[in-house]
């Protein structure tokens, strides 16, 4: 019996300590103007202060932010205000690791986050705008929001998931630019930034390696805009076989 | 009556001149539905890194750089989008347009912020903005200045 009830007790205990525990949240550097409000009031922000959840952070201008939330940092621009909405870490039930949850609310400007990523402990680092919300695992990213824009996430390193508020989802690997615009209900497509900068050229295929130099060199007209529609550009529609290069950036 | 000075001296060295700073600046200019060319004048000072102290001593400050010549609002009067594109195209040396060259209106100011990916196309240089889309097209140009962090 004293062995069931010990039984009982210990089960209790790792319930209770499964549960999610705030995780750290620390000041690391502040330059400039820096405010936060945990309560009713904004107070100054300053190096090594510690932070609960719930709490807003607000820079000015020529001003900025560094912030740890566990392992992860959390850089905010000039003229950002974010809510640190959830920090917690959790044991998984079955014992096999942890789940480490960070949820930031970005209401207007930029963030860099970097997010720290450990074996065995599941990370979700999401950032919610009022048009759609990134989640990351493991990976640095730069999210920026503004009520004209919208939201835009720059990967810089790993994999970002972009999800809109109509449940339009996005994957995107390093290099690559989700953006939602606050009036469109798709977001843009994931190459249009590489779209507009490349540039096709398109030439008859019997034309000769020297004519095609020469028309690349001299004759820019063969330069066909990408995003320019081929009606615009050629007057009579005829079938004709073409060699079509594209330089893609 | 000296206790007194001294006790009012106290109390007024605790008020700045200008309570707010760059960040309390702010965040009241985001809650404002509607931006105010003084707000545009006082954030332009932050921005250059100069301290605010009252709108006609920054407007005169401003002046000086070129960055609100003819323009003689009145502190109050609501922010049209032309009007900022003017001072963000004076301020970063937009030559984007041709037009804004030869004219320098608020009308081809606009398109040349659009030209410079300031500010979005489908606007109007009418469009009154809110304390939040101030915020938003100078960030975008202080961005632009700065190049991509």
């Amino acid at each position: 019996m004293k062995r069931l009830m010990a039984l009982i007790v210990g089960a209790a205990a790792v319930a209770l300590f499964a549960g999610p525990i705030s995780a750290e949240i620390k000041v690391l550097s502040v330059n400039g103007s820096v405010s936060y409000k945990s309560g009713q009031r904004w107070e100054p922000l300053r190096t090594l202060m510690r932070l609960t959840p719930g709490t807003k952070v607000s820079t000015g201008a020529r001003s900025s932010a560094v912030i740890q939330i566990e392992k992860h940092t959390l850089t905010v621009n000039p003229m950002t205000m974010i809510k640190i909405y959830e920090s917690s870490e959790k044991t998984r039930t079955s014992g096999a690791g942890a789940v480490s949850s960070t949820k930031i609310g970005l209401r207007r400007g930029s963030v860099r986050a970097k997010i720290f990523r450990e074996q065995r402990v599941k990370t979700e680092f999401r950032v919610a705008t009022p048009v759609a919300t990134s989640s990351v695992r493991g990976t640095e990213e730069l999210i920026s929001y503004g009520p004209s824009r919208g939201m835009t996430i720059k990967v810089l390193d790993g994999i970002v998931r972009g999800d809109n508020r109509n449940g339009a989802t996005r994957y995107l690997k390093a290099g690559l630019t989700f953006h939602q615009r606050p009036i469109n209900s798709d977001p843009d497509p994931l190459l249009a930034e590489a779209r507009e900068r490349a540039i096709a050229s398109v030439f008859p295929k019997d034309n000769t390696t020297r004519e095609e130099n020469t028309s690349r060199s001299f004759s820019p007209e063969n330069f066909v805009d990408n995003v320019e529609s081929p009606e615009r550009i050629v007057d009579t529609k005829v079938n004709s076989n073409v060699t079509l290069y594209i330089t893609w950036p | 009556m000296k206790r007194l000075l001294i006790l009012v001296l106290i109390l007024l060295a605790g008020i700045p001149l200008y309570p707010q700073d760059s960040a309390g600046f702010i965040n009241t200019l985001g809650d404002k539905e509607t931006a105010t060319f003084g707000d545009a004048v006082t954030l332009f000072s932050y921005v250059i890194n100069r301290t605010p102290r009252g709108f006609q001593q920054d407007r005169a400050a401003l002046n000086e750089t070129g960055l609100l010549r003819n323009m003689d609002y009145d502190q109050n009067r609501s922010l049209r989008r032309g009007i900022l594109a003017r001072m963000i195209a004076r301020h970063m040396h937009l030559k984007g347009s041709l037009m804004y060259l030869i004219f320098g209106t608020e009308r081809y100011a606009y398109t040349a912020c659009v030209a410079g990916g300031i500010m979005d196309p489908g606007g109007s240089e009418w469009d009154v903005l809110s304390g939040e889309e101030l915020i938003e097209a100078i960030t975008r140009m202080t961005d632009a200045m700065e190049g991509s962090r």
